[in-house]
This record gives C-alpha cells, structure tokens and sequence, in this order.
C-alpha cells in the first residue's frame, strides 16, 4: 500500500489563506470492529498518527509544549461500537475537505473509517450543542426472543426506572427515564432485537451501559445471553442530527 | 468468536487482543506454504516494543511463500477467560489458534519469560514437551539472548537460532517449506536443520553430569557439530530492515521508531552478556539510516526516532546522522531520542541536537561507585567524565539525571557502595550549583543486582545472595540523602535470573514444576513468587542456590560449552584475571586484544 497522499489533496495556499489555526475541520467518521476496542487516549493517538501518515500537518498551540488540536465529541466507552464519531481538528495547511476522507482512509486501521469532512468554521455548532445520542442496541438469546419483547416494552414505557450509578463521588441512585427520549424495540431475526435508543448525551448523559443494567435490574429474566452497542447518531436539544 | 466479542472489553487493555493495527500484514491462508507464529512470551506492551520482532515480523511476512503473524503473553485476566470459555489462544492477524501454524517461533529476551513460553504452548493447544509433540504439531523454534545458554529450555524447544537470526531464518524458512513439500518427519528436519549454521536442536545432544552436580560432558550425536557457532549478519547496509513497523492503536512501552546505529560494542564491559555476545561491531551508514528513518516516518506517523545501539555515542558519525535526521523530524515535530549515551562522551553538541525538538530525563550508568570498582568491571568511566556530563545536561536546561548502578558485583566492598552515595550527593551538588534556586534539581539512583551472565568473564562467579544484596540496599540506602530518589531492583527475581542464567538442561523440570504450580508472568513483581520457584528446584531435586550462587572452577565444563559466541573462553578468562587485580583493558578502537570474535568477519579484521 502506498502511504503517501496524493499531491493533488492540497489546495494552493493563495489568497483564501487564513491564519493555522482558523482552518477548523470536522470529521464524521466510523470506530467499528476491532477498533471499538481503542480507548478514547488512544484513539486520538492513532488519529493523530493517521494525519501525519497521510502527510496532513495539524496545527499546533503555541507555547512550551505544543500539542496538536483534536476533540472528538461524548468519547465511547471501551467496547462500545460507532458509526457516528464527530472530530474537531486544526489543520495547518488548506485542504480540500471533499478529498480527505479518501487520504486518510488509505492510512487508517482496521475498523476506523472516514465518512465525511467539512469545515468546522462556518456556523457550525460546537460540541457543547450536543444534547442526545441515538445508539442501537442488540439483545440476543439462544432462544426466541418473543417473551422478552413485551416485557421490554413495559420497562421501557416511560414509567420510573431507578437505576445504580457509579461516580467517582461513590454510589447514587437514579432515575433514568427522564434521560431516554425515545425507545422503539424492532425484531430482527429469531432470537434477535434491536432497541432504538436516544439517550441524553448533553450536561446530563447516560452510557448505554445503564439500559442494560436497567434490565438486569428490573426484569432479570429478560436478560439475553449477548448484547452489543452501535452509536448511530448525535443530535441537537430539539433532535436533528448533529453535523 | 461471539461470546468472546462480549467477553474482551470485560478485559484489562483490550484492544491488545484483537489485532488490526496499521502495517499489520494480512495475507491469504490458502495462498502460503508455511504459516509461522512469532510468538513474545510477554505482554503486548512489552513485545511491540521488541526491535527484533519488528525485523523478524516483518521479514518473514517479505518471503511470498511465508505468512508470519503474532501472538503474544496473556495478562492473567485473559488466561483466566481463556481457560474458563475453553478458548486456545491465538495469533492475533488470523485469529487461528496456535496449534494451527507450521511453526512457532519465541524469541527468549529474558530468562524470566520462560514460564510465559510454556504458559503460551499450553494455552495454545499443544503439549509443552517437544518430545511429546509429534510430527503434526508446529515445529516450535527459539533465539534472542537467552538462546546463548539453551539448555534450560532444551526440553520444550526443537530448535535455537543462536545469534542474529535474519539470515538464518530465511535459511530454515526454505527448509521448513522443503519440509512441507516431502513430507519430512519432525526428526529427520532437526537432522537436515543443524547442518545449517547457527541451528542448535538440543534433542541430538546429550548431557552427562558428575556426582557434584557439574555438566561432565556434552555429546552431540554423528551429524551434529560438536559446537554450535553463533550467526551475525556482516552487513547491515545490505541487510532487510523493517521501515513499515506495525503503529499498535494501545501505547506500548516504546512507542516509535528505532533506528539500529550498529550491532555489537568496542567497550568490553565485563558484567556485559551483549557486549560479548553480539561482537565484532558491524555498523550501517550514515545514508541507509537516514533513508530508513525517514521511510519509516512517513509510513508510520510516529512522533520519536530513537537511535538505539548498546553504546549509541561510539557510533562516529553520530553528530552526522543527527543532523541530517533533524531538519525532516522539525518540519514534522518529531523528537530524536539517544537512549544509551556514555557520559564520556555526552558533549555540548550532542546535547543541543537531542533536545531541539523535545527534552526527556538523561541517564548516565557509572555501574559501580568507585573508580576501583569500575576497573574491576571495565567501564572506563572517570568521576571528571561524569561530572562534566551532568554539568553540561544542568547548564543546557536538564532538571533530572539518572544514574544507574550495579550492586552485587565481584570484589564489591562497603566502600565501592558508599561510593555509589558520594557520586550521587557530587551530581546533587553540582545540580543546584548550576541550576540555581529557581529550578528544581532531580537525582535518582536506580540499581540493579548483578546476575554473573553466560559468555562473560564473570561467568565463573557467585552471585550474591538475597540476605546479602538485602544488607547492600540497607547499607545503600542509609547513606543516600532524602533529596536523591533511590530505586531498586528486586533481590528475588534477580536471583532467579541468575539461577536459571547458568542452568543446565535439568533446569527445565524446575520451570515446569514452576509453571504448573501456577508461575508465570515473573518479570511483573505482582506476579512473581520467590517461594513458589524455590519450591519448584525443590521438587526436582535442584537449588536455585547451585545454579546462581557457586563460584565454578576454571576447568568446570559449563552448562553452554556447546554454544559458542566466537569469544575464546581463553579470552574471558584472561579478562576474569585482570578484573581481580584491577586492571581495565582498552577497548577494541585502542587495541584488538583478539577475542576470537573478527574470525566471523570476512577479512577477518574489527573495524572497531
Ligand atoms: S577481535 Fe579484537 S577488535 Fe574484534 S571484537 Fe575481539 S577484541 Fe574487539
């Protein structure tokens, strides 16, 4: 594999040209396979080697020790699949957004994937916007999985749902149904379901870790034999998809 | 794989299980002949950081016939997860269990890895006995250091590569396909492998003790050399270099890219296994390292180059290297780091090139505390060097300086040891002298027990005890001040190290014992057990204290004698001599003192 870019990725540096740190950029991008298993410290590592892989100089801060600008918005929990992973970073150079995803997915590991790039500067929300989360979690059993979808239901229907959570302050109770605002239960094969979830993901969130532990709590003989988390989407406070 | 998917993220640092890094190689398992694992008997951390891995990795996968993937030590989470769900364990580019490879092959970089081997074959399927494993099982093959004294592990491994394997290896890959392709049994292979240079395949040698416990002799059966000479690769400008190392996506312990200066070293410290076990020194240009440096930059992305070697400032051209690699690593902000610098040679000019782009702490390594002590041992390292190192590191900005020491070694009085303390308040002292009161100064002692190492001078020598290197600490540790930071290195694994350094083939049942008493991972303090080991020798009938702690006599048939690192043992016991009566010897720059080892080189003369 050739791991250099293509030259014809940069843009002429000519009159557009802006000061390094004001060519803010997004990228929507994939953490699937394999990688659901890179931490958030990692990833932006693995990020960063990516960028100076496929030649793309980050801007970097001034001062003593300066560190490239990467952000990437409500970072997942080890495990925990994507398809919607936002990153904020500075470039030094001008860039034609159109072909970075193709650059950088030729230097990228297995299970990152570059969707789309835009800049970031033009009206763009920032990440302190980002208000819920969309996730689709898999539930399996060995068996069918007809008596669990009722029951799930009925959990799910909006009534209280205390529900143990871990701080670094220690133990506390809560109730987390004010933070899911939708829930939608699909079968998809026999002994498979699939929970459309939107959870809060803004000043007050919820790891998806907590519908999960919902059900062990609450209805212990709905638990399934398997389950697995995908991140689809980041929304707005009023639920439009978050770019 | 589905209930494992739900299982790894349960796991300590995951994403070390799963593969799928950057410049791993992915190839058609149906499309190769020859299927190797190369296998680190340690964690992944440890194992990713391994330069001979890389090369060996990266080597192996250039042969189209070859596919080599990785597998490496379980952290006992994963053993425990592994052993539960009845999985084997597996290479991490295929996910295939060990047991389906052709070969597997472990690089053995420290004796404390060495239930970690047994561990990895028991995990993967397979009996932990060569004997018992038969003609369908993989071949499993081992090199790295501790090859150059086999015989602890002679009954679990077929075949040592003894010294530098790129050329050896590609040799036995061929014959490991030639294998495949006439059906050749796993003995008839041995037999057609140790005709190959370097290839040592402990099943054709047998070993005789006396009533003392001493090796009588080693036999070798018709067909295979009575001695086993060590491989070295004679140009290194020619030589495959891996310049797209795998990018782990989880930090390893050296996280960049490591660029070879030259193999062996003119120094001849005495207490050093690698200084004599990798000589005569083979250096690459100037040209193929700065190529190489800044392929593997672009193919990696990684922000440090290390320039590595056993002595990186006797490299000549180094002020050289460093300033043609410095003009592409500040465009791209990568830092340069030179690990092992001699004091005595730590100039301005060097300093000013390591730290353009970034600083990290300096270490120095007198090794012993005393100028007699350093005679003994061959350093040939003043107290002015030192200082005038350390002064040049706290003018041009370094806050923190590293010392490193050896304690345990042959002649060592209280004296040498209240030496190492002096040293350090000097090196303090001269700190705040010339950093002034503005910055804080940093001096840390660290010291390591002295393990007496096969193909040494001290080869012959006793280690201390564990009660003894205890009193060492105290005494050490009494005399150093609050403001230097003093760290030690445990007594008990040392001891270990040592005993199983210059064991014999009966070793092997003490590793066993101590595997299946539930031993491994024993180079992390948290899972090492001192007790459990000596129990293990125990039970074999064996001391550790044989092993580690006896002084042998000059015509003692040591357990190695078979192995040769193209040292004279003639030589090494000269140089056992003058290090008791105090004398240096000048290294191989100043004057050859003919080791034995230019007869590996072509022309037969050291370029020094
Ligand atoms: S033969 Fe001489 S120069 Fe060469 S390694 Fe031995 S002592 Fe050094």
């Amino acid at each position: 594999m050739d791991n250099l870019v293509s030259p014809g990725v940069h843009t002429p540096d000519d009159a557009r040209a802006e000061p390094a740190v004001r060519r803010k950029m997004r990228l929507l991008f994939e953490k699937t396979g394999p990688a659901r298993l890179i931490s958030h410290l990692d990833l932006m590592r693995t990020l960063q080697r990516a960028f100076a892989r496929a030649e793309l100089p980050l801007a970097f801060s001034e001062g003593f020790n300066p560190h490239p600008y990467l952000s990437i918005a409500r970072p997942l929990s080890v495990g925990v699949e994507s398809r919607y992973e936002l990153l904020d970073f500075g470039l030094a150079d001008a860039v034609d957004p159109d072909a970075l995803p193709a650059c950088l997915n030729c230097v990228l590991p297995a299970g990152v994937r570059v969707r789309r790039a835009y800049p970031a500067s033009e009206g763009r929300k920032s990440f302190v916007d980002i208000a819920w989360a969309g996730y689709e979690i898999r539930l399996a059993w060995g068996r069918s999985a007809a008596h669990a979808a009722d029951g799930l239901r009925a959990l799910f229907a909006g009534g209280p749902l205390p529900v143990l959570k871990k701080s670094k302050r220690g133990e506390q109770t809560i109730d987390i149904a004010p933070l899911i605002r939708l829930f939608a239960l699909t079968p998809e094969e026999e002994g498979l379901l699939c929970m459309d979830a939107v959870l809060a993901a803004g000043a007050a969130s919820l790891n998806p870790s907590y519908v999960l532990e919902a059900i062990r709590r609450h209805a212990p003989a709905l638990w399934p034999d398997r389950q697995s988390v995908l991140r689809v989407s980041l929304l707005d406070a009023d639920g439009t998809l978050f770019v | 794989m589905n209930r494992l998917e739900d299982l790894l993220p349960t796991l300590r640092k995951p994403a070390r299980y799963v593969g799928g890094e950057y410049n791993a190689v992915m190839k058609n398992k149906d499309a190769v002949e020859l299927r190797v694992a190369f296998c680190f008997p340690d964690t992944y951390e440890i194992g990713m950081s391994h330069l001979g891995t890389r090369i060996l990795y990266g080597l192996m996968n250039e042969l189209d016939f070859v596919w080599c993937e990785r597998a490496f030590a379980p952290w006992t989470d994963m053993e425990t997860m592994l052993r539960t769900e009845r999985l084997p364990l597996w290479a991490l580019e295929s996910g295939d269990p060990l047991s389906a490879f052709d070969v597997l092959a472990f690089t053995l970089q420290y004796e404390l890895s060495y239930t970690n081997v047994l561990n990895m074959l028991d995990l993967g399927g397979l009996p932990i006995r060569a004997a018992d494993r038969d003609d369908a099982a993989p071949l499993v093959i081992a090199g790295g250091p501790c090859a150059f004294n086999p015989e602890p592990m002679a009954d679990f491994i077929d075949l040592f590569v003894i010294g530098e394997g790129e050329e050896v290896t590609a040799e036995l890959m061929d014959l490991f396909r030639a294998r495949r392709r006439h059906g050749w049994s796993k003995a008839e292979t041995l037999r057609r492998a140790v005709l190959l240079e370097g290839v040592y395949a402990p099943s054709l040698y047998a070993v005789s003790y006396r009533e003392d416990g001493a090796v009588a002799a080693v036999a070798a059966q018709p067909g295979a050399p009575a001695r086993v000479t060590k491989r070295i690769v004679r140009d290194l400008d020619s030589v495959y270099f891996p310049v797209k190392p795998l990018v782990p996506n989880t930090e390893v312990v050296h996280d960049r890219i490591m660029l070879e200066l030259f193999r062996g070293c003119i120094r001849g410290c005495r207490f050093c296994q690698a200084g004599f076990t990798t000589r005569p020194v083979r250096t690459r240009s100037v040209e193929t390292l700065v190529r190489q440096g800044l392929t593997s930059l672009a193919a990696t992305g990684y922000e440090e180059i290390s320039l590595t070697s056993l002595s990186t400032s006797d490299y000549r051209p180094l002020e050289g290297l460093c300033d043609a690699l410095l003009g592409e690593c500040q465009k791209r902000r990568v830092g340069l780091s030179l690990p092992s610098l001699r004091a005595d040679s730590f100039s301005r000019a060097l300093m000013e090139r390591v730290q353009s782009v970034r600083k990290s702490g300096l270490t120095f390594a007198p090794e012993a505390g005393s100028a007699r002590l350093r005679d003994v041992i061959n350093k040939n390292l003043t107290e002015e060097d030192l200082m005038r190192a350390c002064g040049t590191a706290f003018e041009g900005g370094w806050n923190h300086v590293k010392l490193y020491f050896m304690c345990g070694l042959p002649t060592e009085t209280d004296e040498d040891l209240a030496g190492i303390a002096d040293l350090a308040h000097k090196v303090y002292a001269l700190g705040r002298a010339t950093a002034g009161r503005a910055r804080g100064v940093g001096v840390t002692v660290s010291t390591a027990c002295f393990v007496p190492k096969p193909h040494t001078p001290f080869q012959w020598e006793a280690q201390d005890s564990v009660a003894v290197f205890a009193e060492k600490q105290a005494f050490l540790r009494a005399r150093l001040r609050k403001q230097i930071t003093f760290r030690w290195h445990a007594a008990d694994t040392s001891f270990l190290e040592g005993a199983l350094a210059r064991g014999d083939r009966r070793v092997g049942a003490a590793v066993e014992a101590a595997w299946r008493s539930g031993c491994r991972l024993d180079g992390w303090s948290e899972c090492f057990s001192s007790e459990a080991w000596h129990k293990a020798f125990a039970s074999c009938g064996l001391s550790l204290a044989f092993y580690a702690a006896r002084t042998r006599a000059e015509d003692e048939v040591l357990p190695w004698a078979h192995i040769s690192a193209s040292v004279d043992n003639a030589h090494l016991w000269r140089e056992r001599t003058r290090a008791y009566a105090g004398t240096a010897s000048p290294n191989c720059r100043e004057h050859c003192l003919g080791c034995g080892a230019s007869r590996l080189l072509a022309g037969g003369v050291c370029d020094g």
